[in-house]
Order: structure tokens, then C-alpha cells, then sequence
């Protein structure tokens, strides 16, 4: 009982609220590296640098996408002793999770040559067919749950 | 309260080349949470090449879009894909119901 009052005693108010500066300073850290990756897909990320061969200048053109979040939740509750006499406590907990995801695509490709300037689209055949493989599954599980139904529905009619 | 989302189109700094002058523009959709909402932040930037201005040395201007192929038949897959299921759905074809 006497180490309890002590520890009462011993509790520092100001260190407390130090662990609030720490978490505002967490959360500024965090808000600081979510903008550094926004920042990332800007316009120079978009075109590469011009490479000059020859009388060709090739200049790279790619999309960049770039997602990121977070969140901080904190909160604290009175708890009443169990003993009658004794003091009520408090007791508070914070945390916060975040994330992200940034990507980039070849879309096109610029050529200037002495005949002009022509923009060469870069197709990612791996994209379209995975997204065609999708379709096509989707389709023909659709395809198969309407005839079963038609055909049970004919079963039926009889 | 500042606007979420917002449409940018920024040019790339000029390139000369062959007495022509090639100036690229990209285009920046940003949607950013806005900074009343407590404890919550995050957003979300899509920049992509939109199109080339050119100059020729006469002063002729010439502007060349920027097309994308992979994403123009990747989302017309997906839409055929939900315009399949919602004709299943309107034509009360949905999977598994059966008629009476």
C-alpha cells in the first residue's frame, strides 16, 4: 500500500503529457512521409528524362498513382475502485496505424526524328490479358448459372 | 473547407530538339481528405501524360494526345463485365433464382 502512494506521489504530470508531444510528434512524422509520397507522383515522375541518340529524342511517359492514409485514435475512461475507499483511476490508450501504395505504368513513349514527332503507346499485354482472363471467367460463370436456371425452370414447367 | 479532389494539368519543362521545340503536359487528379476530419488523413494522386504540344521552327503548333491503351481496354472489359451482370439481373436471369 505504501509503494502504491509512493508511485501516487511519484507521478510526474508534465512527463504525462510529454507522451502526447511524442504521439503529435508521431502523427506530424507520419502527415510528413504521406506528403513526401504524394509528392512523389508529381510531373517530373510522369516524363523521364529526353534521351538524345542521333537525330532521335526519346522521352518516356509513364502514369503514377500513389495512395497512402493513416489514422490515430486515442481515448480513456474513469475507472471506480472495487475497494470502498479508494480513489478512482484513470486509464487512457491511444494508437494509429497507416499505409500505402504507389505504382507506375510505361504508357507511351515520345519520338522526335527528322520526319517529326510521333507518341508510340506502350501496351502491357500481361494487364489486358489478365483482365480479359477475369472477364471471360466472369462471363462464363454467369453464362452456366442462367442455363442451369433455365433448365430447372423447364424441369419445373413439366 | 478546401475542395477534395482537384484536376491539374502541368507542363513538363520544354525540350528542344531539331529546331522544334516539344513541350509534354501531365494531368494530376488529387483527392485529399479534407483537414477537418479528426485523426483521419490520406489521399490519393493519379498523374498521367495527357498530350504534347510541338512547335515547329514557322511557329506551327501541333498537339499529339497521349492514349493509353492498356487502361482503355481494361476498363472497357471491366464495363462489359458489369453490364453482363446487370442484363442478368434485369432480365431476371440473376444466378441461382428460380422460376416458379
Amino acid at each position: 500500500m505504501m509503494d502504491d502512494e509512493q508511485e501516487l506521489d511519484d507521478f510526474d504530470m508534465d512527463a504525462d503529457m510529454g507522451t502526447f508531444d511524442s504521439e503529435a510528434a508521431a502523427g506530424d512524422a507520419i502527415v510528413n512521409v504521406m506528403g513526401e509520397m504524394l509528392e512523389a507522383a508529381s510531373v517530373d515522375a510522369v516524363f523521364g528524362i529526353p534521351v538524345e541518340q542521333g537525330d532521335f529524342l526519346v522521352i518516356p511517359a509513364a502514369e503514377v498513382m500513389a495512395v497512402a492514409g493513416f489514422g490515430l485514435g486515442s481515448g480513456g475512461a474513469e475507472e471506480a475502485s472495487s475497494k470502498p475507499g479508494e480513489e478512482t483511476g484513470y486509464s487512457s490508450g491511444s494508437g494509429g496505424g497507416g499505409g500505402g501504395y504507389s505504382f507506375s505504368r510505361p504508357v507511351a513513349v515520345i519520338i522526335a526524328g527528322p520526319a517529326g514527332v510521333r507518341v508510340e503507346p506502350v501496351i502491357d499485354l500481361t494487364k489486358i490479358a489478365l483482365a480479359g482472363i477475369t472477364a471471360a471467367g466472369f462471363a462464363i460463370g454467369m453464362l452456366a448459372q442462367m442455363r442451369r436456371s433455365m433448365r430447372m425452370a423447364g424441369r419445373r414447367s413439366r | 473547407m478546401a475542395s477534395m479532389l482537384t484536376i491539374e494539368t502541368h507542363p513538363l519543362a520544354a525540350v528542344e530538339h531539331n529546331g522544334m521545340r516539344l513541350t509534354a503536359f501531365a494531368r494530376a487528379w488529387q483527392l485529399r481528405l479534407p483537414a477537418e476530419v479528426p485523426f483521419i488523413r490520406g489521399g490519393l494522386v493519379w498523374n498521367r501524360p495527357v498530350s504534347v504540344l510541338v512547335t515547329e521552327p514557322d511557329g506551327h503548333e501541333t498537339v499529339l494526345p497521349i492514349t493509353d491503351p492498356t487502361r482503355i481496354i481494361v476498363w472497357t472489359l471491366a464495363g462489359l463485365s458489369a453490364a453482363l451482370a446487370l442484363a442478368f439481373i434485369v432480365f431476371g436471369l440473376k444466378p441461382g433464382r428460380r422460376k416458379s
